[in-house]
């Protein structure tokens, strides 16, 4: 029996196996390429300058009238 | 002498709110990424950013100092995150 007969065997009793593995592997992989792109971008805009919109948003939150009295919850 | 107290905690009060304001300035970074992380979009995860803020700062008597403002916030945004998904789905049939 030649070496490549046992390892065509060998695969058939376990391909369902390896598809399973070979699957979740791919599923893992794919899921640290979103982590790490997610995670560049992330850092990516935390170093980018604030615009000016939140500047003048917060300079103007002030005239809102607010006070942050009790009793206020977050929905 | 109970006279001075009101203008005593107004100080306080106006101290605080300088303090947390620009806890809120220092934290405005995180907020955008953590937007743009949720929203893909540059001008919706900035409207998002912004709104948290707001709505931080009309809520800033329920934050407990000494605690995590950041995580906080981030709660904030992803509720609203959220809230925003859900009103967004019902409008699309």
């Amino acid at each position: 029996m030649g070496l490549s007969s046992v390892r065509q065997r060998t695969e058939k009793l376990s391909t369902e196996d390896s598809n399973d593995r070979d699957k979740a592997r791919a599923v893992r992989a794919r899921q640290r390429a979103i982590g790490r792109e997610l995670r560049r971008m992330y850092d990516g805009v935390v170093n980018e300058a604030v615009p000016d919109d939140f500047m003048d948003l917060l300079r103007r939150i002030d005239e809102s009238g607010d006070t942050g009295g009790p009793g206020k919850k977050i929905s | 002498m109970s006279r001075t107290e009101p203008t005593t905690i107004a100080a306080h009060n106006d101290a605080d709110a300088e303090d947390f304001k620009s806890e809120l300035l220092s934290l405005i970074p995180f907020l955008r990424a953590f937007a743009r992380s949720l929203c893909g979009n540059y001008e919706s995860a900035d409207d998002l950013a912004q709104e948290t803020l707001v709505k931080a700062w009309q809520s800033r008597s329920a934050f407990e100092p000494g605690t995590n403002l950041k995580a906080w916030l981030f709660t904030i945004l992803r509720n609203q995150f959220y809230s925003d998904r859900r009103r967004a789905w019902r409008q699309v049939p």
